[in-house]
Parts: structure tokens; C-alpha cells; sequence
């Protein structure tokens, strides 16, 4: 777990980096390797391709250092670089494994997108983990039958659901900024 | 431990490669100071285009390496610019064009000191910037010779004499100023 220290840290050796201070390329790496690694290993679920995922996170990290605004959170930075290497790798695994021996392409895209699926249900549960229990509660209730619902009557469950979807996406657009 | 030196290899050259293409673009200035140089001087000799191909290597050059090396060479083009066009101006108080500049020894050396003066000036000015720099001597160093270059597009035209009299020019006034600033601030 990175501290707000730690992501200091990062963010002054990423600025001293893009402005072609070579001393600071291997604390860059020592400091990032470990969450960038243990982030891609979580995203696949532990696949041997996380190592792959993470050098790779690591060099486009390296390539794109002119393009780090100071301003943004370096560890959001470098995670959404790394979720993109994951989701690349995941991809490509995807085409290789569902190319038939003939060539022609079969349910390529059935396996990229189960894969985004199971990212974005991820990230659903991950943002109505940080809701209160009373909004999880009423966003649960919608989704079960009518008696799974608490005592009130349908317009007060109603508004309260409205309100729960509305911090929902609230809490949404904070982690991922959009809605 | 091994896939961790390979990355930081392979990182390193990531960004060494992308520095490189992204300082490319540091030496688009040179392009339109060479169309100054030939309009302000004429194109009489070839010195001119190898002293701006050398600005742009330099330029480049400071620009891949980053940090004071880059913001010296930034402050060294402009630093120069005043010793490419103040011939010109000296020509045209005297009713002539900075080409003939040549054709008597009043006239070289009333442009040769203009020139030399002018750059003595820029230095100053450098060496002032370059003291509250972190890296002051890469700053100056990268300053100074973008600053040399800039201004011998110019002079160069009259021989080596003219690139000597910007750089000194540019030493004097810019070292001794650095030197200054610091020893007053400490």
C-alpha cells in the first residue's frame, strides 16, 4: 500500500524524469514495479501474462513520461497505463487461443468482451463497496422480487433508490471519471 | 531479479528513444533564422547553412539531454538573436548593405565591434538568467554556444574572425556576470 508520502515520491522522480533527469529512472522503477505488478496480477487474476503486463505498463510508462501532467494523481497515471496493457495482452491471449488451426477468426471478440465484462462488474462492486449499507441495501432490493424489498411503500423504496443511483454515480465518476 | 533488470534496460531505451523524437522539434527556430540570415546578409558563402545545421544538432542536442541543457539553449537562441541582426542595423545607419561590410576597414570593424558588443551585451543578459538557473554552468555552457552559433550565422559570413568575436563576446559578458550574480547572492 502506497502511502500519500510514497505517491510524492513518485511524482516529484516522474517530474524530474520528464525533464531528462536520468538519476531518477531506477527509484522510478524500484517504486513503481511492486504495485504496478501486483495491480496487473490482480486485473488478470494472477496469470502468468501479469509480468508481461506490468514490464510492458513499465515501458510505456518510460515512453509516455513527457506526457505526465503534474497535476494528476502519478499512481492513477500509471495504473491506467498498466489496465491498458492488460486489457491489450488479454486481447491478443484472446485472438491467439480462438484462431483455429485454418486461420479464420472465430468468436475473437466473445472473449474480449467477457473479459471487459468481468472488469467492469469488478469495478461496479468495487464503487457500491464505498456506498453506505442502507444505499446498498436499497440498490440490492431492486434488483431481488418484490418482497426482498423493506417495509415502505413503493414511492418512499422509490426515492430512495433514485437517491442511491444518484451517489452511485456520483461515486462512479469520481473513480473513473465518466458516467 | 533478472526481468527486473531487463525492464529497467528496456525502459531506459523507451525513453531515450521517445526523448529523442520528441526533441526533434527543438530545432524548428533554426529554419526561420536561416531565412533571416539570408535575407538581413545574403547567401555569399556556405557558412551560413553549416553553422545552422550545427544550431540544430545543438539545439537537439540540448533538447534530448533535457533539464539546464534545455532551458540554456532556449535562452541562448534568443541571446543570439540581437548579435545576428545588429550588423544589418549598423549597415543601414551607415547607408549600406550589410554585405558591403567588407568593403573597407572602417566598415568591417564598426560591424565587427557592433557585433562583438552585441554580444557582449546578450551574455550579460545570459549570465543574469543563468545565476538563479539550479545547474548554472550547464545553463551557461548550453547557452553560450546556441548563443554562438545563433549569432555566427551572422558574423560567419565575414570568416571565422566574426564567429570568434560573438562567442568571446558572449563569454565575456555571460561567465564573469554568472560569477557575479552567485558571489552576491552567497
Amino acid at each position: 500500500m502506497l502511502t500519500a508520502a510514497d505517491r510524492e515520491r513518485i511524482r516529484g522522480l516522474l517530474v524530474a524524469a520528464a525533464d531528462g533527469d536520468r538519476a531518477s529512472l531506477e527509484p522510478l522503477l524500484a517504486v513503481l514495479w511492486p504495485s504496478t505488478l501486483a495491480y496487473c496480477r490482480q486485473v488478470l487474476r494472477g496469470d502468468a501474462m501479469a509480468d508481461d503486463a506490468a514490464q510492458d505498463t513499465m515501458i510505456a510508462v518510460f515512453r509516455r513520461m513527457s506526457e505526465y501532467d503534474a497535476e494528476r494523481d502519478p499512481l492513477a497515471w500509471v495504473l491506467g497505463i498498466a489496465t491498458w496493457q492488460c486489457r491489450t495482452l488479454a486481447r491478443r491471449r484472446w485472438r491467439r487461443a480462438e484462431v483455429p488451426a485454418e486461420g479464420t477468426p472465430v468468436a475473437v471478440l466473445d472473449g474480449v468482451d467477457e473479459f471487459m465484462r468481468r472488469d467492469v462488474i469488478r469495478a461496479a462492486l468495487a464503487t457500491i463497496a464505498t456506498l453506505s449499507p442502507a444505499d446498498i441495501a436499497t440498490l440490492t432490493a431492486s434488483i431481488l422480487d418484490e418482497d426482498g424489498r423493506p417495509g415502505m411503500t413503493g414511492a418512499t423504496f422509490r426515492k430512495r433508490l433514485e437517491r442511491a443511483r444518484q451517489r452511485l454515480r456520483t461515486a462512479w465518476r469520481s473513480r473513473h471519471g465518466t458516467s | 531479479m533478472e526481468r527486473a533488470e531487463e525492464t529497467l534496460r528496456r525502459a531506459r531505451r523507451a525513453y531515450e528513444t521517445s526523448r529523442l523524437a520528441g526533441s526533434l522539434i527543438a530545432a524548428w527556430p533554426v529554419a526561420p533564422l536561416l531565412g533571416l540570415t539570408v535575407i538581413l546578409h545574403g547567401l555569399a558563402t556556405p557558412a551560413p547553412l553549416v553553422i545552422a545545421m550545427g544550431l540544430a544538432v545543438a539545439m537537439i542536442t540540448c533538447a534530448w539531454r533535457g533539464r539546464a541543457w534545455q532551458r540554456g539553449s532556449m535562452v541562448g537562441l534568443a541571446a543570439g538573436i540581437p548579435a545576428l541582426i545588429t550588423p544589418s542595423i549598423v549597415a543601414a545607419l551607415r547607408g549600406e548593405h550589410c554585405s558591403a561590410c567588407l568593403a573597407s576597414a572602417t566598415g568591417s570593424m564598426t560591424c565587427a565591434l557592433a557585433c562583438i558588443g552585441a554580444s557582449f551585451l546578450a551574455g550579460i543578459a545570459v549570465g543574469v538568467v543563468a545565476a538563479s538557473d539550479r545547474e548554472a554552468s550547464r545553463f551557461t555552457g548550453s547557452a553560450l554556444t546556441v548563443a554562438a552559433l545563433t549569432g555566427a550565422m551572422a558574423c560567419g559570413l565575414t570568416g571565422l574572425g566574426g564567429a570568434v568575436g560573438v562567442a568571446a563576446g558572449l563569454v565575456l559578458g555571460g561567465v564573469p556576470t554568472v560569477l557575479l550574480v552567485r558571489q552576491s547572492a552567497s
